[in-house]
Formats: structure tokens, sequence, C-alpha cells
């Protein structure tokens, strides 16, 4: 794996304790030119909403960075621009630079996927990187399709109730592992970018909306849904809610139908986990199937019990801590991928599950 | 170039809050852009069918900024990415929490923060890149005495000060102080690139040094609780200045043009440490900057060299602190040099001008009754002061801080006057500054009782049926109004400035709202407090007037009447330094006392 993505369910769950340690992880591999960006704004001293001190990104010489112009100087590391993109964000244009010297970094990168796809395939092709680590942002996840897997780093911050944690983070990997759909399909669907219903006789009927994520989607699917349907394709969101009304609605054609989704992450942006998950089953229930085009595995789960409580009387926040054995055993439980809390437990896990061993 | 119609959606994803997008609408209506507002609390998924039903080219979220609302505004863009829409829709975001970098962290294309102008949201819907006003390179120096030629409108008080000033030039011809050959000696130092040269003009210079000085001379031993730099902090403070740099990008104090320039004071002690209160006070949009050094400094005869911090009020001056402070200046940036008391006057105006400040300080009456300098050695030295400052073209300020010793106001002008015509006739520009404060002398007599308006419009209405001469009121205005309470010291400063606004004066010095009650450093914050209040207050009074009440006339007959009188018992007595230690200037019972610093230090050629 080599386009690695560490992607969080809120604030402050540990990307970045990831991302660092995955960093000083292949700072012990040789040969091997890392490489980072973000979908967001990382390594900043300060965090941008709870004011909270935060871990920082330390980038040895040798590896590549692709950051926007007012970071390029933020850090302590000295960097030397390899090639300035044309991709705009808040920030400044996205420039790919080489570290010279062992620093500090604040990385503020592309932050939508096709964008993304640009910045990674300039940072292979353009600065040789082997290996590049993409740096998630809040709870934000939909960039991270440009990636070959995610680590999911979850914890406190999401919710100091470690039950309903445990729980959801398995219903997260759950829809991660949905099924990929045949080979019949992806050719079949190849160059529709709106919902479609494909029918038994090979035929494609589409609609205007890529995305469903509106009730009124539905009406305009009816009008395409016939008896000979074998799949509806959804290339976009979609949104749980509206998804449930879909089979609420058409619960007695489910049976042998197919709902198919670009990927995964289409669907969990689309609700509570739970709600999702329960969607999906219901779906089943009825004799319908719920696959996805292309697979994003997630390869390990990474756990933080810290988390910003906020005081109301004060509006601040301040540090506070979940139970980490306790946070440890009911994730386990409940995902069956490795579970690590790199503070504790160093990159090692993670680069072994990655498919990196450390030489000599 | 014709800017291409855009479609845009405006769309609170908030509550409440839509202020903004509003401002923002009309903007867009007013550029022929096409607009679609919606109400508040439309949820993320009917934004985006919206967007996608009216295929528009730009969202503009607005949304206030609480618990868990950056994971809602992530969630919308991840809803927005994963719906297609981000492919050929552009999405800011605004609010009043919302900065750059927050902006990049959610992912949006923009974010729009506190102080957005409505041009640059109608930029980015346009696709074109929005310029900021680069105050820094809007702004620039501004000479204080270019519009004023010093006609005297009051011919007897200019004929009282020609004789006055007569008397002083002839006193000094042929007299000299250590002062003014040390001064003399630092010049050919300064000017020598022969090393033996230097060597030798240093023992000279040792010489006529205080014995803190001549040890250092010696054996390179500073004084105690002062060091050189290192040369580690040197680095970091060049350091600090190339990342300031970059993210500089000052303010503007003045709204209307008769707005003054705003001067702050700084001398923490530390030259790294005044830089960073310079630095930030340009920021927050100071036009210039006092430098002020420690009052030891004045009693010693004689500078150190090198880059040098110490532990108390007053940054050391040498060539060395003074350059680096001039080399981190904003270009605009107007920078004065103090050298109006203590015993080396004459050297100070001299490395001011060496250095490059723009401004100086000098005051005989001040300097000599409430500095500390003797009155003999000050008068020599300063005539020595104003003839570089006038070969440096360097206007001076002629301070009238015997106030606050006391002195009535009437007799501090007289001294001032008396300085300024001196440095008219030896070619230099002066400026005239008055205090703008609550002084001892209102204290007592009530001309403050009621308000601080009449007073202080009193003085600035007396020296202007006076002379044609630049005014710059200090030195902070406001003294001895303010207190331990920041938003009232803050308060009184933007109030008193707004009133020498409205009164047309050129410049002001301001204190930070803990200046007075500091108890030691000043708080950079502090220093923001006034900038900002002062800002504020001009952009409220713009060119409304303040109106004093028939008091204020009375009070400046007064005045004009005491200086004639207090000039005419100067003249009268036919030695102006002997007038000082008559206490005709200011006498020991309003609290001036003739300095002894110096004294019998003065030697005739």
């Amino acid at each position: 794996m080599r386009i690695i993505g560490v992607a969080g369910t809120a604030k402050n769950t540990g990307k970045t304790t990831t991302i660092s340690a995955l960093l000083e992880g292949f700072s012990y591999l040789n040969n091997n030119v890392v490489g980072l960006t973000s979908i967001g704004y990382d390594g900043e001293e300060i965090d941008n909403v709870t004011g909270l001190l935060k871990p920082r990104l330390f980038l040895k010489r040798g590896s590549v960075v692709a950051t926007a112009a007012a970071c390029l100087r933020a850090g302590s590391a000295e960097l030397e621009i390899l090639e300035t993109t044309d991709i705009m964000t808040p920030l400044g244009r996205i420039s790919i630079a080489a570290v010279k010297s062992d620093g500090l970094a604040v990385v503020a990168g592309p932050n939508k996927s096709r964008e993304l796809r640009r910045v990674l395939d300039r940072m292979t092709e353009k600065a040789g990187c082997d290996i590049i680590l993409v740096d998630g942002a809040l709870n934000r996840i939909a960039p991270m399709i440009e990636t070959e897997g995610i680590i999911l780093a979850t914890g406190a911050a999401r919710n100091p109730d470690v039950i309903e944690l445990a729980e959801e983070t398995g219903q997260i990997c759950s829809i991660f592992k949905l099924p990929e759909a045949g080979k019949i399909y992806k050719q079949i669907l190849g160059g529709f970018k709106t919902i479609s219903v494909v029918n038994r006789d090979g035929t494609v009927e589409a609609i205007r909306y890529p995305a469903l994520i509106h009730e009124d989607i539905i009406g305009a699917l009816k009008a395409v849904l016939t008896e000979k349907a074998c799949a509806i394709f959804i290339p976009a969101a979609v949104s749980q809610p509206v998804l449930n009304r879909l089979v609420d609605i058409f619960k007695n054609r489910l049976k042998g139908l197919t709902i198919l989704l670009s990927d995964p992450i289409k669907l969990i942006i689309g609700g509570y986990p739970g709600d999702v998950m329960n969607t999906t089953k219901r779906i089943e229930s009825f004799g319908g199937r719920i696959e996805v085009l292309k697979e994003v595995p997630v390869v390990a789960v990474t756990i933080n019990p810290f988390y910003p409580r906020y005081r109301f009387e004060t509006g601040v926040y301040e540090p506070g801590y979940v139970d980490e054995k306790f946070l440890r055993e009911e994730i386990k439980k409940a995902v069956s991928l490795p579970v690590v809390n790199v503070l504790k437990d160093g990159p090692a896990e993670l680069l072994k599950v990655l498919g990196f061993h450390k030489k000599g | 170039m014709t800017v291409q119609k855009k479609k845009v959606l405006l769309a609170p994803l908030d509550p409440v809050h839509d202020i903004g997008l509003k401002m923002i609408k009309r903007g867009l209506d007013q550029a022929e852009h096409d607009t679609i507002l919606l109400p508040p609390d439309y949820s993320p998924e009917e934004i985006i069918k919206t967007a996608m039903d009216n295929d528009v080219d730009v969202i503009l979220i607005s949304r206030t900024l609480g618990y868990r609302v950056a994971e809602i505004l992530g969630s919308f863009i991840d809803l927005a990415e994963a719906s297609g829409i981000r492919e050929r829709v552009r999405i800011g975001i605004g609010g009043m929490a919302i900065r750059p970098e927050l902006a990049a962290e959610l992912g949006f294309d923009a974010g729009f923060g506190p102080g957005t102008t409505v041009e640059e949201a109608v930029a980015f819907v346009e696709g074109r890149e929005y310029v900021k006003e680069d105050v820094s390179r809007s702004k620039f120096k501004k000479d204080m005495t270019e519009k004023y030629d010093y006609t005297f409108k009051n011919k007897r008080i200019e004929n009282l000060l020609n004789a006055i000033v007569d008397g002083i030039i002839d006193y000094v011809k042929n007299k000299t102080t250590p002062g003014v050959e040390r001064a003399k000696i630092r010049e050919r130092m300064l000017e020598s690139t022969d090393e033996t040269e230097v060597l030798k003009l240093k023992k000279e210079y040792a010489r006529l040094c205080d014995n803190v000085v001549k040890v250092y001379y010696d054996s390179g031993a500073l004084k105690e609780k002062t060091r050189h730099l290192t040369a580690e902090e040197l680095k970091a403070l060049e350091t600090y200045l190339e990342k300031l740099k970059l993210r500089i990008n000052p303010l503007k104090l003045q709204h209307a043009d008769k707005n003054p320039m705003v001067f702050i004071q700084y001398g923490t002690g530390c030259p790294f440490m005044d830089i960073a209160h310079i630095k930030t006070c340009e920021a927050w949009g100071a036009d210039g900057v006092v430098h002020f050094d420690p009052s030891w400094g004045a009693r010693t005869e004689g500078f150190f060299e090198g880059y040098i911090t110490h532990e108390e009020d007053g940054s050391v001056i040498t060539y060395e602190n003074l350059r680096i402070i001039k080399d981190a200046l904003m270009p605009s940036t107007l920078w004065q040099v103090r050298a109006h008391r203590g015993l080396n006057t004459p050297e100070t105006v001299l490395l001011a001008g060496k250095v490059g400040a723009d401004l100086t300080k000098i005051n005989i009456a001040y300097g000599s009754l409430g500095g500390g300098t003797d009155p003999e050695r000050l008068t020599v030295d300063a005539v020595a002061a104003i003839k570089y400052a006038a070969r440096f073209d360097m206007p001076f300020d002629v301070v009238t801080n015997e106030e606050l010793c006391g002195v009535p106001a009437h007799k501090a002008f007289a001294g001032m006057l008396i300085v300024t015509m001196l440095g008219l006739r030896l070619g230099a520009k002066p400026i005239l500054q008055p205090l703008f404060c609550y002084s001892p002398e209102v204290m007592i007599s009530g001309q403050m009782r009621d308000n601080y308006v009449d007073f202080n419009a009193a003085k600035i209405s007396a020296l202007r049926s006076i002379l044609n001469a630049p005014i710059w009121c200090g030195a902070p205005i406001g003294f001895l109004t303010q207190t331990e309470d920041r938003v009232q010291s803050s308060l009184s400063t933007a109030l008193h400035a707004s009133l020498a606004s409205v009164l047309g004066v050129d410049g002001i010095s301001i204190a930070s709202a803990d200046e007075a009650y500091s108890g030691g450093p000043i708080s950079v914050a502090a220093r923001i407090d006034t900038l900002r209040a002062t800002q504020s207050a001009f952009r409220f009074f713009g060119h409304a007037e303040i109106t004093p009440t028939r008091n204020s006339e009375i009070w400046a007959s007064q005045i004009v009447e005491g200086i004639e009188s207090t000039l005419d018992s100067v003249a009268k007595n036919g030695n102006f330094v002997d007038a000082l230690y008559r206490g005709l200037l200011g006498s020991r019972g309003e609290g001036a006392y003739p300095g002894r610093a110096g004294r019998g230090t003065v030697t005739s050629l």
C-alpha cells in the first residue's frame, strides 16, 4: 500500500498523532521517499477551533510535502519548492516541496478529490514519492477515495461514551466492508455520472441527479424504475433518511434488486453509521442487496482517549480523557481490525499492517 | 475585460444569522450576478439540492462557529463533494470566527472572516484574485512641518523671543561641554575607517565619560543589570523579523484626512522586545514610534557601544541598538529618538541623524527644570544638538513635560517657544508639543473640573494665535486621566485623540491602556487597546466637531497673556540661563527645580 489516508471520525481523534507516528516509523525504512499532504490544515501549534495545544508534524530531510503557499514558511523545516500547481486553497496555491532540513511543517493541501488525485500523481511522478500519507481533517472523509487504504482515527473526541463509540466504530467499519459489485456492472456503468437504473436487458435509464439526497429525487427515479430493473446505481452521495424513504416506497420491488454505490464513502457521509446500517439491513430484509463499485479498505483503527471537554460556564475547552484500556478493549470487540494507540504502541504495528517492516 | 455572469447560491447554514450574506447579495446584485438567498435553517441536503436544481456556479455559506459546528461544516463539504457538485461549484464560508486556516481545514475554497469586504466576496465569485489593500504600501512618511511657515502672528512675542534667543546664542559662544566634545569624537569614530585612529578616539572619548562608562572602554565590563545581546538572540531577531514580514498587514488608524498621525513610545530595556512592541503597533496602525532612553543614561556622561539590553525602563542608546531598531521599521514609520534631557543630548541627536531617525526631541526648559540637567549645561548642549538636528534635516519637538511637575502651562509654553525660536534661528524645524493632559495646574485651579475639553482646546488655540507651526500633542495624551481599568484608559485615550483631531493638530502620542499602572513592563495587548480605541474614535467622529464652552476662549487669552509676561520677565532678566536658575520659567514653588547633573562642566574654549 503506497497511498495511505488517515481519516478521523471527528476533530482531535488522533489523526495528526497517527500521521506523526507513521512519519517516524517510515524514517527508519531506508530508500523510501515519504510524501505528506492534507485534505485540510494541520501541523499548527494551537487548534483553530478549541484553542488547545496540538501535536505537531515533524518532517525529516529527504521527505516531500504538498502544502499551500502561506504554510511554506510557517514551520521550521527548510523547504525547497519543486513545483507550484494551479490548485488554489484559502491559503494560496499548492506547492510540492522537498524537505531540505529536518523540522516542523504546517500542511494545507488540496481539499477536493480531483485535486488530491492531481497532487498525488505529481508527488509520485515529479517528486518520486514511494509512500504518500494523506492527512484528514475534522470528520471529513470524501477526498479519501483517492487513497489505497484508510487508517481510521477515532476516540473520545467523537464520543466520550466508550460503549457508544465502539458500537459506532464497528458500524463504520462494516459500511466500509460493503461487498464489491461484479465486473459486469462496472462495465455497464463506467460512463454514467448520474443516478441510473440498470435493466435486465442491459439498457440503462438515467435521471439528472447524481446524488440521492432529497425525497424529490426519489420521484424522478420512480419515473424510470420499471419491472425490468435489476439495479439502481447512485454514483454520488446517498443520504440515509432518503435511502430509508426509498426502501419504504420500493420495498415490494427490492427483491433481486441491487443498489450500487460508487464507493462506501458515499454512504458513510450520508447519515449516522447506526442508521445507515439499519437501512442496509432493511434492504437485505426485503431481498435486495447493496454493493459498491470501488472498495476503500480500512486497514487499522487508531484510538485516542483524549477529548476537548467544553466548559459551558466559561465557554472554553479543557483537556479530558476516558479510560484508555477500556476504550481499547471495547473497540477491539467491535472491529475485526488491528486497534492501535500510537502514543502507547508506537508505529510498529501500523507499519506491519501496511506491509512495511523495519530493516536491520 | 467583461466578467462572466455567475449564478450564486447564498445559504445561511445557521439557525438565525444571515446579515453578512444579505450584504454580499446586494454587492453581487449590483455587479449583475444572479443570486438566490435561502432562508436560515435549511439542511445541507436542501442547500445542495437547490444548488443542483439551479446549476449554480458558487455557493456562499455563512455560519457562526460554536460547539461541534466545525464538524457540521466538515460534513456539509463532504456531502457537497460526494454529491459531485464540487467539480464545478466553488464554495466559500463566512462568519465572525472564520479564518483562512479554518476554511482550509474545513475544506472550503475560501474563507471570509471579520473585516471581509463585499468586494472580496464578489472577487471570489468572479474568480478574480482579490488583492487586499496593502496599507504598508499606501502608507508613506509624512513631514509634520511641511505645511507650516513659522510666521509669528503675535509680533510682540516674536520680538521678545528674538531678544532672548540673541542672548542664548551669544551666551553659548566659545563655550563647550563634555557632551558637545563627545559628539564630535563620536562622529569622527563613525566616519573613520582606520582602526588605530578609532582606538585612539575611543580613549579620547572615554576620558570625557563618567567612571561607569570609562570602565567599559577600558575592560569591556558593562554596568550592572546590563548585558550584550548574544549572537543567538540577534539571529533569533533576524528570523523573527523575516517571518513577521510575511504576515504583517497593517491597519490604518485614520478615517478622515484631518486625523493626526499617531505615535507610540517604546523603551522596554531590550531592543528585541522594543522591536516586538514596535511591530505590533505598526500592525495595529501606529504611524510613528518614539525611543525612550533610560533615566540613568540621561545622568551618565557617555554612551556604551554594541547591542545592549538591560533590566530597567528605557532602552540604552548606542549606535548599534538604534541601527537594529531602525532596520526593523516599516519604511512608512516615523521614528523619533528623544534627546530632550540629560548629559548626552548632542551625541543622541548625532546618532539619531547618522542612523536615519526622522525626528528628535529637545527642550532646554523641561530638561533643566523637570529633567534634572543643569540649566547652563543643557543650554550649551541643546544649541549643539539643535545644530545637528538642522544638519540632518530632522525636525524636533519641544515637549512641555514640566507641566507635569506643576509648572503652569503659560510658563511651560514660554520655555517651549524660546527653544522653538532658537531652533528656527539655527535653521532647524521645531514642532510644538503641548501636553494634552490633566496637569497639576488644572487640578489645583479647576480648569478641568467640568470637562477635559476646554483647557486642552485653549492651549491649542493659544499656540495657534502666536505662530503658524506644527503641533504634536503629548506625551502621552490623556496623561493622568487614565486608571488601572484598561477599558477606561482606552476610552480616555481615544476621546483625547478625537479632541486633538477636531482641533486639527498634526500628531499625537498615545500610551498603552496599562501604561500608567503597569507596575512593570507594558503589555502588547494593552498597546492594541488604545490603538484600536483611537481608530474607532476617529471613525466615530469623522469630520464632526466638538464645541468647547466659552471658558476655552477666556483661558486661551489668559495663556497668551501669561506667555507674554513670562517672556517679558525672561527678556528683562537679560540671561536665559540665569532665568532658568531663578525660576522665571517655572519656580521651585511650582515644582520646578533646576537640575544638578552636569553642573560646572561648561568650559570656555
